[in-house]
């Protein structure tokens, strides 16, 4: 039996040690699992025809020294490589993957061999094994590095465009607070005001996004505040920034917790932010905070287009956004950066979309974030 | 309303320091900007004001040393010194504090934060 023919024969018995092998990576989605299989299967024919298709002297060089015509990401393997992004697996934990995957073809296809022919594969398997531990190696530093100067980068990028931002900033509101602009130039300088604003905004978002991957979590800071003064702020803020929209604001009983205060301006300020600039214009923004017992229920709402059912359950994945409506101004990492600070405090949010009724967007906030940081 | 109040502004990037310098006087104060650490503790020690904002990062000492050093000057007990830095991280402020500054904010620092600041300083006095 040629080992192509055999890993088609033999594919039940690998993919079952295959997803064993993936499974024992924390963090994967139920869907996840499911396409996992589908994912592994394709790439095992992909290989099996690779190796049943004939092949010059020139071609296996090429192959060897990795050059490639065809486009890596419409290969099943491509495809699974972004499949693995998205699903958070770092790309030593990708490079795992392929390791197991050889061993246990290796494994299956020399149980029933000769002693004589086994003992030459052996070193074989021996050798395949010494490089996959090389290139375990090289990629794990190589990806820390890169994983450095990424750091490096963003907090240059922090740091350093914040500055000339701010006093641009500043500047603008100077130029307002002197009183002596005419309607349009004070126009023009509450622009400058709005736009530097927003560009900070995002300026954290990114920075957020990258503390994020780097330390698999937001750090917070909790200490006893009132979260109604945070949706105050964050009402005003918003209605400078959109001034076609208005926002309402109803709350019920007490609002009182121990939360980081600036993580809880940012978790509003991007869901209010996120209605107003989806919303119908026109129509108010509603943001419900319900005091319950041991948590607080806050709710942001807007009329307008429901987010597409594609789009919905991938919503606080980072970088999605919704093509159609998002403007420039939008990365796709607002809703994202909101899940992060949740669940930072033990909570959880969800959404809810339909034509009739709107967008809704749901908090529950715990008083208190529990003490025993045990597995959830 | 917050009655007129002498303002000391320290950082070594000219635009933040004239951006804030200007914002403060549309306001209606009376502000001295320094560029170092030095420069800011003998501008302290001249202009005797009643709020310092000090950026921390700045050459020849830095905005931690020139606020402890102005916190231990005879002149300086009373004042309000209010750190305005890119760092704001737990360790950071806690340096601050511990060379007795009053408050610490984070850059880029809203009108607001810093007008409420000086608002305070003003009504202790």
């Amino acid at each position: 039996v040629k080992l192509a023919n055999f890993i088609l024969e033999k594919m039940e018995d690998i993919l079952v040690e295959w997803e064993a092998f993936a499974r024992s990576f924390p963090g994967m989605s139920q869907r996840e699992k499911a396409e996992l299989r589908d994912h592994a299967e394709e790439i095992l024919r992909a290989i099996a025809l690779d190796m049943s298709t004939t092949q010059t002297p020139a071609e296996a060089n090429k192959k060897a020294t990795g050059k490639k015509e065809n486009f890596a990401t419409s290969s099943a393997a491509g495809l699974h490589g972004i499949h693995r992004h998205a699903s958070g697996f770092d790309i030593n934990e990708l490079v795992s993957e392929y390791r197991a995957v050889r061993a246990s073809v290796t494994r299956l296809w020399t149980r029933d061999m000769l002693i004589a022919d086994k003992e030459a594969l052996d070193e074989l398997v021996r050798f395949n094994e010494a490089i996959d531990e090389a290139i375990h190696d090289s990629v794990v530093i190589y990806a820390d590095t890169v994983e450095k100067s990424r750091q490096l980068f963003l907090g240059v990028l922090g740091h350093d465009v914040r500055t000339p931002l701010g006093a641009a900033k500043v500047s603008a509101q100077a130029l307002i607070g002197a009183s002596t602009l005419s309607v349009g130039q004070l126009r023009a300088a509450e622009i400058i005001v709005r736009s530097t604003g927003r560009v900070e905004r995002m300026l954290t978002d990114v920075l957020d996004f990258a503390l994020v991957g780097l330390r698999k979590g937001l750090p917070v800071n909790p200490i006893a505040m009132d979260l109604l003064v945070v949706v105050q702020d964050v009402a005003q803020e918003i209605r400078v920034l959109y001034p076609d929209h208005t926002v309402k604001i109803l709350f019920n009983g007490d609002q009182k917790g121990e939360w980081d205060t600036a993580r809880m301006h940012q978790l509003v300020s991007n869901l209010v932010e996120n209605a107003a600039r989806h919303g119908r214009a026109g129509m108010p923004v509603t943001v419900s905070s319900e005091g319950q017992d041991t948590e607080i229920v806050l709710s942001v709402h807007n009329e307008g287009e429901p987010i597409s059912a594609e789009l919905l359950p991938r919503i606080f994945e980072p970088l999605v956004r919704n093509s159609e409506h998002a403007k420039p101004e939008s990365l796709g990492l607002g809703l994202y950066i909101a899940q992060e600070i949740v669940k930072a405090h033990n909570g959880s949010i969800a959404v809810e979309s339909k034509k009739k009724g709107g967008t809704t967007f749901t908090v529950r906030l715990p008083r208190k974030i529990a003490n025993d940081r045990g597995e959830s | 309303l917050t009655t007129a109040c002498r303002i000391l502004v320290a950082d070594d990037n000219v635009d933040v320091v004239e951006s804030l310098a200007l914002l403060m006087q549309v306001h209606g104060h009376e502000v001295r900007t320094a560029s170092n650490g030095v420069e800011a503790v003998q501008m302290a020690e001249q202009f005797l004001p009643q709020v310092v904002f000090m950026d921390l990062g700045m050459p020849l000492l830095d905005g931690v040393e020139a606020g402890r050093r102005i916190r231990q000057a005879i002149w300086g007990k009373d004042m309000v010194i209010v750190a305005v830095s890119g760092w704001g991280s737990d360790q950071a402020k806690q340096r601050t504090r511990e060379a007795g500054f009053n408050g610490h904010l984070v850059k880029p620092a809203s009108e607001k934060d810093l007008l409420q600041v000086i608002a305070t300083a003003s009504a202790g006095h």
